[in-house]
């Protein structure tokens, strides 16, 4: 169902440039004023708004794993450059659930 | 059997072609329930006026010229008072009308109650066809619904007049059910409600008392229009002339509507009094008309000495009959008629 919302959007929305088009030739037909088209309207506005918050979202998360994915090559970068010199790996630090699920995120899955 | 891979391309392709082929579904299927499936309707109850009737105005009565002074001869007694001509034309034009019998050819009609006299000129560079309406009684100025009384949405203007032969002449109107079923305007027919929004567009009101006015869009007042009793209402517009005088804006119009097309409209002298015109153009016509400007047409009627004059639904749906004969190639069908017959006994 969330796949067909653009669609659903697009179509709403080139109806509505539809009924614009025709109500500049013909006025009498009340393309843009009759209590249908009204509807028309209120669905496209609606979806308009359903897409747009799951896009924010989608933008938020693929922000997130972005940073999460940079956290990791520097941490990655770092214990090489460590080795390397010969210095003794620091013990990893005793693992806090609480402060991974924070480094982490919320789990998603994938989408 | 490995599965097909698809490339993008033909993703993005398949895509396209689902979404417009749903598009194109939506569309007819907002077509079919905004204006295609009209319902038939009962006429609204009238709303009983919350103000009194405003004065009609009247037709001049014709001066009487029976009497003549002698200033030799004796005074006369008192004399009675001589009893106003009946009829909305109040004796005016008595020379249209026969004392007896009918008088009809392909542009003339005359009767004792009814006269008619078409003629055609070319004017604006189209050929316009002009009908002077004289009736001594309103019932005579009819509309016709053809989706109420004869049972189809659309007909032809001949088959129309072919089921309604006392119907001298015919002509297209408004097309109310041609738009949205909720923007049809303010819509009375014969003395029949149907809808009272007054402002989906400018107005013509056919009194009972043979008055005719034109209202702007959104000022007419419907209580006003209930109270002095209203015959007929359409609504289309614009509205050509007011007061005499042409109207310089049309509100409401297009460039292309504004522009060179055939029209239909309706225009008032006085009561009893009145025209329809019908300029052809190049749609529905084969006589070479170029059609007529919004401006054009509203000089028209100025130089027919109109008083109020209004446009109704032009292009392809603009139709005459006079008599048997089709005065244009529309072969537009119509959801209502105008029409010009003998008094109706009973009035509406």
């Amino acid at each position: 169902m969330k796949k067909v919302f653009p669609h659903i959007t697009i179509i709403l929305a080139v109806m509505t440039l539809t009924f614009f088009v025709i109500e500049r030739f013909n006025a009498m037909m009340a393309f843009m004023t009759s209590r249908l088209s009204q509807w028309v309207f209120a669905a496209l506005a609606v979806l308009a708004i359903i897409t747009s918050i799951r896009l924010i979202k989608a933008d938020w998360d693929a922000d997130r794993r972005a940073r999460e994915r940079q956290a990791r090559l520097e941490r990655q970068a770092m214990r090489r450059r460590m080795q390397e010199s010969g210095e003794a790996a620091p013990q990893p630090e005793a693992e806090n659930p609480s402060e991974r699920h924070a480094e982490q995120g919320p789990r998603t899955n994938g989408r | 059997m490995p599965k097909k891979e698809w490339s993008n391309g033909a993703r993005i392709a398949r895509m396209v072609i689902i979404d417009l082929v749903a598009l194109a579904i939506a569309l007819c299927t907002f077509s079919y329930f905004h204006h295609v499936r009209q319902p038939k309707v009962t006429p609204m109850e009238m709303p009983t006026p919350q103000v009194t009737a405003t004065p009609a105005p009247t037709a001049t009565p014709a001066p009487d010229v029976s009497v003549s002074v002698d200033p030799t001869a004796e005074p006369e007694p008192t004399v009675e008072p001589t009893p106003e001509p009946a009829g909305l034309l109040r004796g005016q034009y008595a020379e249209k009308f026969l004392a007896d019998g009918v008088e009809q050819s392909e542009t003339v009609y005359r009767s004792q109650n009814v006269a008619l006299e078409l003629t055609e000129e070319w004017m604006y560079d189209s050929l316009v066809h002009i009908v002077d309406i004289y009736i001594q009684d309103i019932s005579s100025f009819r509309t016709v619904l053809p989706y109420e009384e004869l049972g189809e949405l659309k007909m032809n203007i001949a088959d129309i007049k072919a089921q309604i032969p006392q119907a001298l002449m015919m002509t297209s109107s408004d097309q109310f059910r041609n738009r949205s079923t909720s923007e049809w305007g303010f819509i009375l027919r014969n003395g029949l409600l149907y809808d009272d929004n007054t402002s989906f567009c400018d107005i013509c009101v056919l009194y009972q008392d043979g008055g005719m006015e034109v209202y702007a869009k959104g000022t007419a007042v419907p209580d006003e229009i209930y109270a002095r009793g209203a015959h007929q209402i359409w609504s289309f517009g614009p509205i050509l002339v007011q007061n005499g005088a042409a109207m310089s804006e049309f509100p409401g119009g297009t460039g292309r509507s504004l522009g060179k097309n055939p029209r239909m409209g309706i225009g008032y002298f006085e009561p009893g009094h009145y025209c329809l015109v019908l300029a052809d153009g190049t749609r529905g016509s084969n006589t070479g008309s170029a059609g007529v400007s919004m401006a054009e047409f509203a000089e028209l009627f100025v130089s027919l000495g109109c008083t109020n004059a209004y446009n109704l639904d032009g292009g392809e749906t603009a139709t005459m009959m006079f008599g048997d004969r089709l005065l244009n190639d529309s072969s537009r069908r119509v959801t209502d008629g105008i029409y010009i017959t003998e008094p109706v006994e009973g009035g509406n």
